[in-house]
């Protein structure tokens, strides 16, 4: 249950984000196992490069727990204003952000427990 | 590493200058002395620690609860960041009129028994717990008001302390999810929350809590130009060149401070992660100035309380606060005390004008105009709010500022999402 509510908040905020960009095209997918989840999104809006670098930059912040803990309880409840990558970005283990050929970007997120190594994830991102 | 080395060397310098201070004012025995006195005092709002107990012992009392937080920090696994900041400055700002070793402590247990509760760390919910100290006056009431007999007082004190800690961290998330991250003191409005009950049970069991005020006027020079030297080392560690050519570092770090300027403030916005450990402590040092001198300006005393709140400002300035989203919330706040003709200078109106700064991120997000109702309010709201908990929640304008926020957060959320569909 618990990890269900951060599913939802998660997809949340980085369909909230994507949304904002008022895109044709949007999908969001979610593989899990035991210790950790990964999430892709992909949507058909044209990016300059400053701005996928800025996403990048948004969404690789450090690892803050006691940020996490408190105010990422914030996470896909509150959208009024701006979509916070920051929020994800300080809950995540791993991000990948690259654009696609076809326009748009893609965006995968891996979170998981301490132990988790988005490395050692099974499922490889095309799947 | 940089950052938290910069804001270690800051911090250690902050607390030296108080502790010096606090020793050349008074002489190391009686500040001592009186650092001991104000941990029984009482110390619901407003307890102006410098007109009971004078400067040096008040300066005692601020390092010491700032060195609390600092080991809570170290204890906890956490390196010092613009929140950590945040939260140290705030601890140390209320122990000008407040806040004791004493008090703090409790709170800071029961925050961290929570944490594990839910099988989190204690460092997980490190913040609340330090912003938590905010219902410090409770457990001094406990212990020294009540008129209980000793045996009990002490340890019903810090055993109810414990509890409010317990129940601190699932009221501060709820609270977040009412304003959404638009009032910096969400902790102040969770207090306020927790206050209405424990002053209730207190009204209902014929204890009626009845407002302090004990407001000094006095003039101590070092009280004066504590601000301003606290606000010259930020400047000093901001430019501080360390080998590097003077101009490029004077240039980046105003260009950091220009990049903090185009930010909302909303939470969580750690300036030292998201922009510059240097453009942060340039905002912090620039903050800190400007209110000092809107202070001075309008002949503000330099007691416990207002130094609190400069204190507070300076923490908040690298998690929140600079210029551009303060002024329009100072500004609304001036027209409110204009229009109903309240005295600038009592201790409402003055505390309002600073620590009113916490709806910043309403201005910075919706712009300006949105700022000025929103200062506007939280004058008219928080002359009321301070009986509602008989002065418990020492964050009192963050209990406001709560309140406000979630009024115009759900004008602006109802108007957008239904004018959409």
């Amino acid at each position: 249950m618990k990890r269900q509510e951060l599913y939802v908040q998660m997809i949340s905020e980085i369909a909230n984000f994507l949304l904002n960009g008022n895109p044709r095209k949007m999908v969001i997918s979610l593989h899990q196992e035991a210790d950790g989840f990964h999430i892709a999104a992909i949507d058909d809006r044209p990016r300059t490069d400053k701005e996928i670098k800025d996403l990048r930059e948004s969404l690789m912040v450090q690892q803050r727990p006691e940020l996490a803990a408190y105010y990422g309880t914030m996470m896909g409840h509150d959208l009024l204003g701006s979509a916070r990558l920051d929020i994800i970005g300080m809950q995540i283990k791993g991000v990948k952000v690259e654009p696609i050929p076809e326009g748009g970007v893609m965006i995968n997120l891996w979170v998981g427990s301490e132990g988790f190594d988005p490395k050692m994830f099974t499922l490889s991102q095309g799947q | 590493m940089l950052k938290a080395r910069l804001l270690r060397f800051y911090l250690l310098a902050v607390l030296a200058v108080l502790l010096v201070g606090g020793i050349l004012d008074q002489g190391l025995v009686p500040a001592f002395a009186g650092f001991i006195r104000l941990q029984v005092t009482p110390a619901r709002l407003v307890s102006d620690f410098i007109a009971i107990e004078g400067v040096g012992s008040t300066f005692f009392n601020v390092a010491a609860v700032g060195l609390l937080g600092v080991g809570f920090l170290g204890l906890v696994g956490l390196d010092l960041s613009g929140a950590a900041l945040a939260a140290l400055f705030t601890m140390m700002g209320f122990a000008f009129f407040g806040k004791t070793v004493f008090n703090c402590v409790p709170i800071i247990i029961g925050v961290s028994i929570s944490a594990l509760i839910v099988r989190k760390k204690p460092r997980d919910y490190s913040l609340i717990a330090m912003f938590g100290t905010a219902m410090g006056p409770l457990i001094t009431f406990i212990a020294f008001e009540l008129g209980l007999p000793k045996e009990y007082a002490l340890p019903g004190s810090f055993l109810i302390g414990i509890l409010v800690g317990i129940a601190m961290p699932p009221i501060a998330i709820a609270m977040l999810r009412l304003h959404q991250g638009y009032n910096l003191y969400n902790v102040g409005l969770t207090a306020g929350f927790l206050g209405l009950f424990t002053a209730s049970i207190s009204h209902s069991a014929g204890a009626d809590i009845l407002l302090r005020t004990t407001w000094g006027t006095d003039y101590y020079l070092s009280t004066v130009i504590i601000v301003p030297l606290l606000s010259l080392l930020a400047l000093a560690a901001a430019f501080g060149t360390r080998g590097r050519a003077l101009r490029s570092t004077i240039l980046g770090v105003f260009n950091d401070q220009k990049a903090i300027l185009a930010l909302t403030g909303r939470l969580p916005s750690d300036f030292a992660d998201r922009i510059s450990t240097r453009g942060a402590l340039l905002n912090s040092g620039l903050m800190g100035l400007l209110y000092w001198c809107m202070m001075l300006v309008i002949g503000a005393p330099f007691n416990g309380p207002v130094l609190g709140g400069l204190f507070t400002i300076m923490g908040f300035s690298f998690f929140g606060k600079h210029p551009k989203n303060t002024i329009p919330v100072v500004i609304g706040i001036l027209l409110a005390i204009l229009l109903f003709d309240k005295n600038m200078l009592a201790p409402a109106p003055l505390l309002a004008i600073l620590f009113g700064t916490a709806l910043a991120p309403l201005a910075g997000e919706f712009g300006p105009v949105i700022g000025i109702v929103a200062g506007f309010l939280h004058m008219v709201l928080v002359e009321r709010t301070g009986v509602w908990h008989g002065g418990m929640d020492l964050y009192n304008n963050g209990f406001a500022a709560g309140l406000t926020a979630t009024l115009i957060v759900s004008i602006i959320d109802w108007y957008k999402s239904q004018s959409n569909r």
